[in-house]
């Protein structure tokens, strides 16, 4: 049984935004000349770091869909129509590079723990990252006035890709000597209830149908869910070791740190990958 | 070995220089523990405005440290308690009794100095598993003892072989029996080598986060270096409290070791520094 | 009284002997023998031979990640012997002049030895914060915030940091043994060289390097298992994985993620896993066996 949905979207704080005068942005440039204004205003646009890989395989999961076409690009790249080389992806990619200007001073050391504080302390105006921060944002600063937006694609006439992906589930051992008591467990956290009372207390999304959503900014990322894209190496390509995930991770590190070209991120995960993903071996 | 020659201040500066490389940070650590974290981030070096308890207490009772100081104290004893008894009767066998194999038993013992036992992890862990000891001290107890044997072996075995040849001769024409010619008569000669095992030992057992990270899974039974990583993960943007709970964290060790410093001393660098 | 003199042995030799084989010889043993078989999650398959062995050294990414990490090991080594060991060696030089304090810095230059690496780790790696630490605050209130960086998550920095870092934790140790080495040279040798009007720098080569022969051996075979068995420092400051981009990995880290999985993998291979930690074995126990053999040898008897 799935428990959550997750979504990878972009935070801001609003006030700073009212107090610099700026607005969500509609496409990509907007966002750019965005990030520019405020930092030229003397504010960190991006809370978003690269010490830790997987922050930057989100960065990734929330900037790239637009660019190599979300779904479209999904299904090719699992069917074996193509692979990571494919300059569809690898352009998506590059487009991380255009955030470094904005990220801290010293972002490649920045861990997680670090962007978070940032973000909270309102030291930074955006966090990158995904929709499980919605709770931890609001108990850690109540005072924090934020919400969400999709990152901008390339025209304003495009609705935003959002990647999305199940966060997990409950399982039984098949072994348990438990099992009706298990059994009993699991059928409830399909229920409305659990699912509400899910929503209710973390702020998250439930999978459970028929949940309703209060939390205004949850609101917004159910909104943006319309039209999800899976969040491609979590959903895609984890089967078996070495996962697309780690592959990507380091490369990405090495992309924004300089020491990689976005065609070389490409390369690696692919040249990882066909160990166990035969299309890739052509 | 002293000596009266041209003592330049430039010597004297190199030494106030790594006192001060080695007690800035360690004192920066503690100072921090009483400020609030945005103190800590506005005025890192200062001291603090309030001299403020709540971080440690916060670290001592919500973060459970007193739970993990225990388990530390109850599997350092423990361990430390059996391999120097089980250390200390197989060096008394081994230096003062003439048998076949006692060499090649010796040198079988001292292998375990050369190879890290933390390799043999995934059989340990599957060991653990099929004893039905995973998640337990007893995991801990048991490999820590282990593998401190071949150190106290290497080190009780020198200072029994050096006892006086007719010791033990004399003992048995009183009509002594063996085990009391062990606890009565030998192990008083050797104390300060159990000393010295003990603490080089009991160290590396205290700050092992290793073998707790692979074995133990609750969070009742986490020692303290374990401990210390799930409160990170916990508290990661609370830098007040972090600070806090490393200064709890290394607080028995330091204040033991100024206690205790030579005894420490010679202790850690036993087998490195001949007498 | 064969009999109970054998039974008094069985006493003594027993409890050490069976805990010894049971909890280290067969679990060295087993991991020996686990490398050869194939593994599906903790659950062990068929007789592999030496298949692990060849997909680590053949099938990407393991043969770079294999090697990329020995390669660290390897500069975590050299960079600790010529920092550390060095610095350690001066200062003890410096403290066998007897200076006065030479007890008080003696306890405190020894005192980082007995902190967990755990604490030490996660000390630093607050300090070393590029954003939050004291280190880059430090560094701008002195004016030099152009040399502010990302210490540990810059590739090129990362490793050296550290080491460093390690450095600061380690240097009591050699720095206590190389003074006790060079407190044990008999005075009569130096008052000999002194009456033949040998200098300083004469005594210093002459004498008491040579002397000191048995604790440098020491040192760099302890030196070299440190930094073959590095784990726990690059655990806590950077995390399994070893970033930035595997700057910080390590054979210890590579072997526990390989058994264990890495963040976002969860999938182990006990196969290859295994693999590494025989070849991690072979490395230390021929090291560990020459160094201990060289030192036999070189000792130089004080008769």
């Amino acid at each position: 049984m799935p428990f959550a949905t997750q979504t990878l979207v972009i935070f801001y704080n609003k006030k700073i935004f009212r107090q610099h005068g700026v607005s969500v942005p509609k496409t990509w440039d907007a966002f750019l000349t965005l990030m520019k204004t405020l930092k030229d205003k003397g504010v960190t646009p991006l809370a978003n770091g690269a010490k830790e890989g997987w922050t930057l395989e989100i960065l990734s999961g929330v900037i790239a869909p637009n660019f190599y076409g979300g779904t479209n690009f999904y299904e090719a790249v699992t069917r074996g129509h193509t692979t990571f080389r494919d300059p569809t992806y690898t352009n998506a990619l590059a487009r991380m590079l255009d955030l470094r200007p904005y990220m801290p001073q010293g972002f490649m050391g920045v861990d997680y723990a670090t962007m978070q504080q940032l973000f909270l302390n309102e030291q930074a105006a955006m966090f990158i990252g995904g929709s499980w921060e919605i709770g931890f944002f609001k108990q850690q600063n109540k005072n924090l006035d934020f919400d969400v937006f999709a990152a901008p694609p390339e025209r304003a006439d495009q609705i935003p890709w959002v990647s999305s992906f199940n966060d997990g589930n409950y399982g039984i051992n098949a072994k348990t000597p438990y099992m009706d008591a298990a059994m009993k467990f699991i059928r409830f956290t399909a229920t409305k209830e659990w699912g509400q009372m899910f929503t209710d207390m973390l702020a998250q999304m439930s999978p459970v149908p028929g949940v309703v959503i209060k939390d205004p900014v949850l609101l917004q990322v159910q909104a943006m869910n319309r039209k999800s894209t899976p969040y491609i190496m979590l959903v895609g390509f984890r089967w078996q070791a070495p996962t697309g995930s780690t592959l990507l991770q380091s490369a990405l590190q090495a992309m924004m740190a300089g020491q990689m070209t976005p065609a070389q991120v490409g390369d690696e995960v692919t040249r990882g990958l066909s160990a166990w993903v035969d299309s890739f071996r052509r | 070995m002293s000596r009266r020659s041209p003592w330049t201040p430039a010597m004297h500066v190199v030494l106030v220089a790594n006192a001060a490389l080695v007690l800035i940070p360690i004192v920066l650590m503690g100072l921090s523990g009483f400020k609030t974290t945005r103190e800590i981030f506005q005025s890192p070096f200062g001291l603090p405005a309030t001299w403020s308890l709540e971080n440690f207490a916060k670290v001592w009772v919500e973060a459970r440290f007193g739970a993990y100081f225990q388990n530390s104290v109850v599997v350092t004893v423990a361990s430390a308690a059996i391999l120097v008894a089980f250390g200390a009767m197989a060096s008394y066998a081994l230096g003062r009794f003439a048998f076949r194999g006692n060499e090649l038993l010796y040198v079988y013992f001292l292998t375990g100095l050369l190879l890290p036992i933390r390799l043999a992890i995934i059989p340990l862990f599957i060991l653990m598993r099929n004893l039905h000891l995973l998640d337990s001290l007893w995991s801990l107890i048991l490999i820590y003892a282990a593998s401190g044997l071949p150190s106290a072996i290497f080190i009780l075995t020198g200072f029994f072989r050096q006892l006086p040849a007719d010791l033990d001769s004399a003992a048995r024409i009183d009509g002594a029996g063996e085990w009391t010619i062990f606890t009565r008569i030998m192990l008083p000669l050797v104390r300060p080598a159990l000393v010295i095992v003990t603490i080089y030992n009991i160290i590396p057992i205290w700050n092992d986060f290793f073998f707790p990270l692979v074995f133990i899974k609750s969070e009742a039974l986490k020692t303290l270096p374990l401990g210390m990583t799930t409160f990170f993960g916990q508290y990661y943007t609370d830098y007040a409290a972090l600070f806090a709970g490393l200064t709890l964290a290394a607080l028995p060790v330091i204040a033991l070791y100024v206690a205790l410093s030579q005894h420490f001393i010679r202790g850690l660098t036993a087998g490195a520094v001949k007498g | 009284m064969r009999a109970s003199r054998r039974l008094w042995l069985i006493v003594f030799l027993g409890p050490a002997l069976v805990l010894f084989v049971v909890f280290v010889t067969y679990p060295i043993l087993s991991a020996l023998a686990y490398s050869l078989y194939a593994w599906e999650g903790i659950g062990r398959r068929g007789f592999a031979g030496l298949a692990n062995f060849v997909r680590l050294f053949q099938t990407f990414p393991y043969p770079r990640l294999l090697a990329g990490a020995f390669w660290h090991n390897v500069v975590v080594f050299v960079l600790t012997m010529l920092i550390q060991n060095v610095v350690a060696l001066g200062l003890a030089l410096l403290l066998a002049r007897g200076p006065r304090g030479a007890r008080a810095y003696r306890v405190i230059f020894f005192l980082p030895v007995t902190l967990s690496l755990v604490i030490v780790g996660f000390m630093w790696a607050l300090f070393l914060n590029p954003v939050f630490g004291v280190v880059n605050k430090s560094l701008a209130a002195i004016g030099l915030s152009g040399l502010a960086r990302p210490w540990l998550g810059d590739p090129s920095t990362a490793l050296v940091t550290l080491t460093l870092v390690n450095a600061w934790r380690w240097l009591g140790f050699p720095t206590l043994v190389f003074l006790a080495g060079i407190n044990a040279v008999p005075d009569d040798y130096l008052e000999a060289a002194r009456i033949d009007g040998a200098g300083e720098t004469a005594v210093l080569r002459h004498i008491i390097f040579p002397l000191l022969a048995p604790a440098v051996t020491i040192i760099v075979t302890l030196t070299f298992i440190g930094s073959f068995n590095w784990f726990e420092l690059p655990y806590v400051v950077q995390g399994v994985s070893g970033p930035p981009n595997r700057a910080t990995d390590v054979l210890g880290l590579l072997f526990y993620r390989t058994a264990f999985g890495e963040v976002d993998t969860g999938l182990q291979d006990i196969g290859i896993g295994s693999a590494i930690a025989v070849l991690m074995f072979i490395l230390m126990a021929t090291v560990s066996t020459l160094g201990a053999l060289y030192m036999r040898r070189r000792e130089v008897e004080l008769a």
